[in-house]
Order: C-alpha cells, then sequence, then structure tokens
C-alpha cells in the first residue's frame, strides 16, 4: 500500500514537470506577453522594454521556465506579473470563493442524487424513475451558462428574489444573511448540473447491485426487502461515490470556471481566465499544477478509498 | 466475435431495425437531420449581409413573422444569426469530432498494436492531456491561441481523443493474439491488412459510439469557450456568443438567451439519444 502510494506521487510529480512545460511553453509561444497588459496603454516603447528587462521576460524560454521552476522546488509560486503581488496571496484570497460554491453544490448534490438514484433503481421503469431518466437526460445535455441565465431570468428577472452579481451586495456592511443570498443561484447552477449527472451513476450501480448474487441470496435467507436494499445493495451501490468525490477535488480550480464568471464570482475560475488572457505565466502555471495535483491526489484517494471499502481489489 | 463483415458490420438491416425500435433515438436522429440541414442550406438562401443587418427602428422586437426569434439590441434578425451561428457551432464540433477521431483511433492502434516502445509513448500523452480537465485545457489554450475558427477545430482535435485511444487500444491488445488474426498472419497478410481489415471492423461499435458522444462534448466545448468571449468572436455569431450578448439583455430581451440556448440544449440532448440508440444497436451487450 506504502509503496503504491509513493510510486503514483512519484509518477504524478514527474507528469506535473511534463505538465508545466507545456503549458509554459503555450503561454510563451502566444501572441504578446505580460508586459504589454501589466503597464498602462500609454506607456513608450522604451517602458515596455524596461518593465520587460525588469521582469526577466526578455530572457529565453528555458532561463524563465528555470526560474520558475527553481520558486517552486523551494515551495514558492513567485510573484504575479500584473499584480505584483505574491501568486500564494492572490490564491488565498480567491480559494474561499471557489471552495464554498463547490463544496455546497457537491453536498446539496450527494443529498439529492443519492436518494434520487436508489429510488428510481428500485422503482425501474416506473412513473418516477422515467421521469427521473428525463430530467437526467436534459440536466446532463444542459450548458452549464444556459442553465445559470435561464435561473437568472427566473429567480431574479421576474421574481425579484436572489441577486445575481458577486458575493455580497456592493455598499452594504457585509452580512451572512446578504451573502446567503448571493451563494443561493450559483449554488443551484451547480447542484443541478451536478445532480443531473450523479443520479444517473447512482441508479445504473444500485441497477448493477440488485443483480448479483448475494442479493438474490439474500432475498432467499428471507431478509425482508428493506433489510436487503438497507444492509446489503445500499453500501455496495454507493461505490461509484468514491470515484465522483475523487474526481471532484479538481473541480477546486476549474470546475466552476463558467458559473463564477456568469455571476461575477471571485474565485480561482475567473482568475485563471483573466490571468492566462493577460498571459501572467506565474499565476496561470500555479494554477495549473494546483489543478493537475489536484487530478492526480483525487485519482489517488478513489483507488484507496475504493480499497479500503473493498479490500479485494489489488492496488497495483 | 466475427473477424470482419458478418452480422455486425454497421449498416447492416438488423442492427438498422434494433436502432428503428428506440424512439427517442430515431427522433434525435430526425432532429439533427432537420437542424443540419437547416444550417447548411440555410445560409446559401439568406442573404450573408442579413446576419449584421441592422434595424434600428425594432431593436429588442420580440419574435414575430419577420423574425422569426426576435431582434437583438442592434435590431439584427436573431433567427438569421442563429442559423449562421448553428452553421460556425455545429461545423466546428463536427468537424474536430472527426479529427478527434481519426487521432483517437490511429493512437489506438499505434499503442495497442505495435506496443512497446509506441505504446509508452502514447501512453505518456494521454496521461499528460488527462493530467488537467478537458474544460481548463481547453480555456487555457483557446486564451492564448488566436481567436478562430480554426483554432477552437485544432484545440478541441488535439485534446479531446485520449479515451478513444484507451479504447481502441484495448480492443487491439485483446484482440492481436486471437487464433483468427494468427491464422491471418500465416496466410501471409501484411500488418496494415491485419489491422483494418481484421481487428480494426470489430472496434467500429465503440468507436461510433465514442464518436457521438465526442460530439456532444465538443458542442458544447464550443459555445462554452465562444460564451466565455475566448472562441468565436462576434460579429460573426455562434450559439455560445450569442448567449454573452443575450445576457446583458435578458431583462430587455429574454427572446435572445432563449433560443440560442435551447439550440444547443436540444442538439446536444439529440447526439446523446443517438448515442445511446446507436450503442444498444451496435453492440447489445456494451454496458454503460
Amino acid at each position: 500500500m506504502v509503496g503504491f502510494i509513493v510510486r503514483r506521487l512519484a509518477q504524478g510529480a514527474v507528469l506535473l514537470a511534463l505538465l508545466s512545460i507545456v503549458v509554459f511553453l503555450m503561454v510563451y509561444l502566444a501572441p504578446g506577453d505580460a508586459a504589454d497588459f501589466a503597464i498602462n496603454q500609454r506607456a513608450t516603447e522604451q517602458e515596455v522594454q524596461r518593465f520587460r528587462h525588469e521582469m526577466g521576460l526578455d530572457l529565453p524560454w528555458y532561463r524563465q521556465y528555470m526560474h520558475l521552476a527553481g520558486n517552486w522546488a523551494r515551495l514558492r509560486f513567485g510573484n504575479s506579473i500584473i499584480q505584483r503581488k505574491p501568486v500564494a496571496t492572490i490564491i488565498k484570497q480567491q480559494l474561499p470563493r471557489t471552495a464554498e460554491i463547490l463544496a455546497l453544490s457537491i453536498l446539496f448534490s450527494l443529498l439529492l442524487a443519492i436518494p434520487i438514484g436508489i429510488i428510481s433503481a428500485i422503482r425501474q421503469y416506473s412513473l418516477i424513475d422515467n421521469v427521473v431518466t428525463v430530467l437526467s437526460f436534459v440536466g446532463i445535455a444542459f450548458p452549464s451558462f444556459f442553465l445559470a441565465l435561464m435561473l437568472i431570468l427566473l429567480f431574479a428577472v421576474r421574481l425579484h428574489w436572489l441577486p445575481t452579481q458577486g458575493a455580497q451586495t456592493i455598499g452594504q456592511s457585509a452580512s451572512i444573511a446578504d451573502h446567503l443570498k448571493h451563494l443561493v443561484l450559483p449554488v443551484l447552477t451547480l447542484t443541478l448540473i451536478r445532480t443531473a449527472g450523479w443520479s444517473r451513476y447512482i441508479r445504473s450501480s444500485m441497477l448493477e447491485v440488485l443483480r448479483q448474487d448475494y442479493i438474490r441470496t439474500a432475498h432467499a435467507k428471507g431478509l425482508t426487502a428493506r433489510a436487503v436494499l438497507a444492509r446489503h445493495a445500499f453500501r455496495n451501490a454507493l461505490m461509484p461515490l468514491i470515484t465522483l468525490l475523487g474526481l471532484s477535488l479538481p473541480d477546486l480550480v476549474a470546475g466552476a470556471i463558467v458559473t463564477e464568471q456568469i455571476f461575477s464570482w471571485n474565485g480561482l475560475g475567473q482568475l485563471i481566465v483573466t490571468s492566462a488572457g493577460k498571459r501572467d505565466t506565474p499565476v496561470v502555471l500555479a494554477l495549473t499544477l494546483m489543478s493537475g495535483g489536484a487530478i492526480i491526489i483525487g485519482n489517488l484517494l478513489a483507488d484507496i478509498g475504493y480499497r479500503v471499502v473493498d479490500p479485494r481489489i489489488q492496488l497495483s | 466475435m466475427v473477424a470482419s463483415g458478418g452480422e455486425r458490420r454497421v449498416g447492416s438491416p438488423s442492427i438498422w431495425r434494433r436502432f428503428a425500435r428506440n424512439r427517442l433515438a430515431v427522433a434525435g436522429l430526425l432532429i439533427l437531420t432537420v437542424l443540419a440541414l437547416v444550417v447548411t442550406i440555410g445560409p446559401l438562401v439568406i442573404p450573408a449581409d442579413k446576419v449584421t443587418a441592422q434595424v434600428r427602428t425594432a431593436t429588442f422586437a420580440p419574435p414575430s413573422r419577420d423574425a422569426w426569434f426576435g431582434r437583438d439590441e442592434f435590431g439584427r434578425d436573431a433567427f438569421v444569426r442563429a442559423v449562421f451561428g448553428g452553421r460556425i457551432s455545429l461545423g466546428i464540433s463536427f468537424v474536430a469530432a472527426i479529427m478527434t477521431t481519426i487521432i483517437g483511433v490511429l493512437m489506438g492502434i499505434v499503442s495497442g498494436y505495435a506496443g512497446g516502445a509506441a505504446d509508452a509513448i502514447v501512453d505518456r500523452f494521454v496521461e499528460l492531456i488527462l493530467t488537467l480537465p478537458f474544460l481548463l485545457l481547453l480555456i487555457l489554450a483557446a486564451a492564448v491561441a488566436p481567436p478562430s475558427a480554426t483554432s477552437i477545430v485544432l484545440i478541441l482535435g488535439l485534446f479531446g481523443w485520449p479515451v478513444l485511444a484507451r479504447l481502441v487500444r484495448g480492443e487491439f491488445v485483446a484482440l492481436k493474439h486471437r487464433d483468427f488474426i494468427e491464422a491471418a498472419r500465416a496466410c501471409g497478410a501484411s500488418d496494415a491488412r491485419i489491422v483494418f481489415v481484421h481487428i480494426l471492423p470489430n472496434a467500429v461499435a465503440p468507436i461510433v459510439v465514442t464518436a457521438t458522444l465526442i460530439l456532444a462534448t465538443n458542442l458544447i466545448a464550443e459555445a462554452t469557450i465562444s460564451f466565455l468571449g475566448l472562441g468565436i468572436h462576434p460579429p460573426t455569431p455562434s450559439w455560445g456568443n450569442m448567449l454573452t450578448e443575450a445576457q446583458r439583455y435578458l431583462i430587455q430581451s429574454p427572446f435572445l438567451a432563449v433560443f440560442p440556448g435551447m439550440l444547443i440544449l436540444v442538439t446536444v440532448l439529440c447526439v446523446n439519444l443517438l448515442g445511446d440508440g446507436l450503442r444498444d444497436a451496435l453492440d447489445p451487450r456494451q454496458k454503460r
């Protein structure tokens, strides 16, 4: 087990190193550099050049990359070229914003998707199953930005119930109630999209389990239907949730890009889009590495989780 | 399992009959056909200058016989824009899906059939691409690439193939040591013949199904990138960027958001239904 984890982490580190080179080159080779965006529009060519020289943007690409990589080796992310602040500070500022809408939406999706998936599996092809199936098909096909716009149309434009921009009302002193109101629409958008997919997973996993021999055995032993479901089927059907949760970890950086954009939600998703647009390499790379690291760790956690739940599974 | 041809070939009558029994899938195919015809024939019939023609007296006009989807903030005909935008959105997604499929199949063949170093190299690429969330990768690439239809096709095509490559690789690894392959080799068949005539036809079903899923992913991806302002730029319409503009005028005219949004939703839904139907018809054993 320990050997497995160490090996996977080592492979992950190599992948991240490669990834950082690829993403660095992508930004480097793109037209324009951070100097074009960092200082004001009316700056003379000389001033831009001086800035470029100060920031080391005139160095060959491998020296720029080595400089960044040297920082990472000392567990530093360096400074943002555009915002002229440490990247770590910027991320620390915006991470909680993304984390709160993601955590809430994952929580609500679990609360919705588990009962929905299980009920529609137990009552396969019933009216309720058919309704759920249609809804989840529509939900899976729904582009998140269109869903967000429709929710805004209903709850803000028509009903005037909810705010649609930012995390609190501008010009008002911060209050929890006000913040919660602002949370509703972004969280609802993310929750609905996620629930559509997850309830399908849980339904098919439950159907799979219900076909197994040990379920028939449990019925044959004379257990009540409730006992069979609660003690035998339920636990095994929830196995894929481990994967789903593990795979949700990387969403911390990029899982809400579109939702954040629509609701002017100042999180990591917005940060990476603007930073890429302004060629702010240190920020882009820090977020890329975070996201890639989250994928590697998320996959690893999912594998370990499976192993813990089902000791028959061999880790290789 | 048959080496080639036989009952499982695409287009043979029994497959069509099985597909036709799935009414949702048939409906999906019909709606997609109509949409595809409208967005290919429409731009040939409608003069191109109508896309940007502004009727300043009719800004935010609701849907009418004159402009079926209403008019936008400049008084442009939203239906005409949706038709031309559809050609771009569907065109990009479709071309990119074909490109992805070809790359994915070739990569899968190389790593599955050749094995060894080629397999290891392809697998590194697959892992590398899968180390970032798909959408993040697309957004990063789109943010740094010059905004054009060609860029989006290339981005979607170059980053979408890993899943398909793994699938094709699996088929090749499973089949390449079977007796009928040994037999073909003993008869003097070349590698190319073995790959394309004896093994690949067995993988057609999952490839076709995966290709439809890729098409659906591309549709959403293109719309998302354009919605974020990183893809097709106005005044050229695409379904995604029509929604960006509509977002600002939800109060004045919700129609401007509803129509292009519904078009994306319906198209993706139909592609997914089609994919489901194809999976059931082509390979009844394969389950999601």
